[in-house]
């Protein structure tokens, strides 16, 4: 289970987040939305560790955060960052391996890596991918690979900050479809950043609306959204429909 | 159908292997060939003459006095600077990044120039030559804001760009006020010179290559998860800031030491490690352990031809070096572009 509670972070001086308070249970799928600026990176890297709190804990599965090294940590949470700078000269399996690093015994990998990292890779489709190089890959599949080395780290807790933003129709439906599948069969709690709110309501179980740093609302999709909420959230209006038993948001 | 995975532990043994053939016969050829041609079938039986004999063996004396220290120095100090534009490039996510461009062994030089105005010795000018290298690496650091976190990597060679010009002008200007003879000193660390060193500085060298190298070899698997940004490294447990201010300082340790021996040797550091990564991937663990035994050996037999080119006449090695290393960055610019496009 994870537990945020009266989480405050800063950023050179600035404020960022303000009292920020929630918890999912294993296997929830959370989308955090927004509007740009309004904090979603900034609570992910908190949850990652990358970022310290000024205030507040994160406790996930009763560890809390400031009690384990960052090492520790990422062995249960695993982030994947918007913006990837790998060399294009890299295999994909040697970009997989990476996320073996928080297991590290020794300078190289043992068999039980590479076990880890051929399930990561099946795990989103790409096994026969190990010997490409990341140059020759589709945007879609490349964004399939970082999210396999962010299962190398076998997290129960994997932070995703706009897995599809880069991604086409199709290829941004086949990485939610696979995401919700891993969540549902491996019982890993899911927080993605999400700008497409009609994906993230498809996919959630919970959603968070982060206004400059606020929440504005926490809850199941049905609950928080709502023409007036997204308004609040968004400053423009927007439009929300129920077709076939599912919240649609139109721009009005 | 799953491709099988190879080990970087095989791939190392692999890689290692042929480049310690590749080193050996570099060396051997090197030791060989020159103003006075060796047979090295005689020279194995010096081994078995008296030092007396020794010393009145003629071809005995040209190998140990001026072809072994000669051909060593080349290996260690190629080797050195390959090592350290390995490092680099992966520490700044930068494929133009090495230790002539980024101006460090520039500020090894300019130290090293210093001192020499100041009338230092040997010694004296090595650690000079180090206290240029961590300076100019500092400077870089703080003029591109690297230590503020994620940098674009082209501030890093910009800022080296611009203070290896900078030091390029101080080193002018000490020139210019210098008397003849410290003149003729300095040339030699702007043109590079492998022709001037004794056992006892080898040695020295020697223990600082093998001690920094190590150190910098054992950051090697943190270096990997550094290319794939700071924050990305952090999160997997690894602190960007102790990698970094590692590598920085045994890299420049190494190449104040080697720049104070060899003067200024450029594009080794660049040249060596891409032809190593087309061919054995990007892992460090494999990069820097090759590219050091490539870099040796490259620098050895760059030296061998500024010898034999153009006899009795000796090209400056650093010329050498920038006439294969030039077109090399060019096309490695117009590959990048290419991708980018």
């Amino acid at each position: 289970m994870l537990l945020i509670n009266g989480l405050h972070c800063a950023c050179s001086g600035k404020k960022i987040l303000f009292d920020i308070a929630f918890e999912l249970k294993p296997g929830d799928f959370l989308s955090v939305i927004g509007a740009n600026g309004a904090g979603k990176t900034t609570l992910l890297k908190c949850l990652a560790g990358i970022r310290k709190a000024q205030k507040g804990d994160i406790c996930f599965a009763g560890v809390n955060q400031e009690s384990v090294s960052q090492r520790i940590w990422a062995r249960s949470v695993a982030l994947l960052p918007q913006q990837f700078s790998a060399t294009q000269g890299m295999l994909v399996e040697d970009l997989v391996l990476l996320g073996r690093i928080p297991f590290a015994r020794g300078f190289f990998e043992g068999e039980g890596d590479y076990r880890v990292v051929r399930a990561s890779l099946q795990a989103v489709g790409m096994e026969g991918f190990a010997r490409r190089f990341l140059s020759t890959l589709s945007g879609g599949e490349l964004q399939r690979v970082l999210i396999a080395k962010s299962l190398a780290q076998q997290p129960q807790l994997l932070l995703l900050d706009e897995p599809t933003s880069s991604l086409d129709i199709k290829h941004q439906r086949e990485i939610i479809g696979m995401l919700k599948k891993i969540a549902l069969q491996d019982g890993m709690t899911i927080i993605a950043a999400m700008h497409d709110i009609n994906a993230a309501i498809a996919i959630s179980d919970r959603m968070l609306l982060l206004k400059e740093g606020r929440m504005l609302n926490f809850g199941t999709p049905q609950a928080v959204i709502s023409s007036a909420t997204l308004e609040a959230l968004y400053d423009t209006p927007l439009a929300v429909r129920e077709e076939k038993g599912r919240l649609v948001v139109l721009s009005s | 159908m799953f491709s099988s995975f190879t080990s970087p532990k095989k791939k190392l043994f692999l890689s290692l292997a042929s480049l310690t053939a590749l080193l050996l016969f570099s060396i051997i050829l090197a030791v060989s060939l020159g103003a006075v041609q060796l047979d090295l079938s005689n020279i194995f039986l010096f081994f078995s003459l008296t030092d007396n004999e020794r010393n009145h063996a003629r071809d005995f004396q040209v190998l140990l006095q001026l072809r072994l220290p000669r051909v060593l120095l080349a290996g260690m100090v190629g080797a050195i600077l390959a090592l350290a534009g390995a490092a680099f490039q992966s520490l700044f996510r930068n494929p133009l990044a090495e230790p002539y461009v980024l101006g460090i062994s520039g500020g090894a030089a300019l130290g090293a120039v210093l001192l020499i105005a100041c009338g230092a010795f040997s010694l004296g000018i090595m650690w000079g030559a180090f206290a240029g290298a961590l300076l100019a690496t500092a400077l870089i650091l703080i003029v591109s804001g690297f230590y503020q976190g994620d940098t674009p990597p082209e501030n890093v060679i910009l800022s080296g760009v611009v203070i290896n010009a900078f030091f390029s002008a101080i080193i002018v200007f000490v020139i210019s006020i210098s008397s003849a003879s410290q003149v003729q000193t300095m040339a030699f660390w702007l043109m590079g010179d492998l022709s001037f060193v004794n056992y006892d500085e080898l040695l020295s060298l020697f223990f600082i290559f093998i001690i920094c190298g190590l150190i910098i070899y054992l950051q090697a698997r943190n270096l990997n998860a550094l290319m794939l940004g700071e924050e990305t490294a952090c999160q997997l447990g690894i602190s960007p800031r102790r990698v970094r201010t590692i590598v920085i300082l045994f890299a420049s340790l190494s190449i104040g030491f080697g720049v104070s021996l060899s003067g200024i040797i450029g594009f080794v550091g660049i040249i060596v490690p891409h032809i190593v990564k087309m061919v054995i991937g990007y892992d460090n663990r494999l990069v820097i352990p090759a590219s050091a035994l490539l870099g040796a050996s490259f620098l050895i037999l760059a030296d061998l031809l500024s010898r034999i080119l153009l006899p009795p006449t000796e090209i400056p090695i650093g010329a050498i070096t920038a006439i294969i290393g030039v077109p090399f960055f060019v096309f490695l610019l117009w590959r990048r572009r290419r991708r980018c496009c």
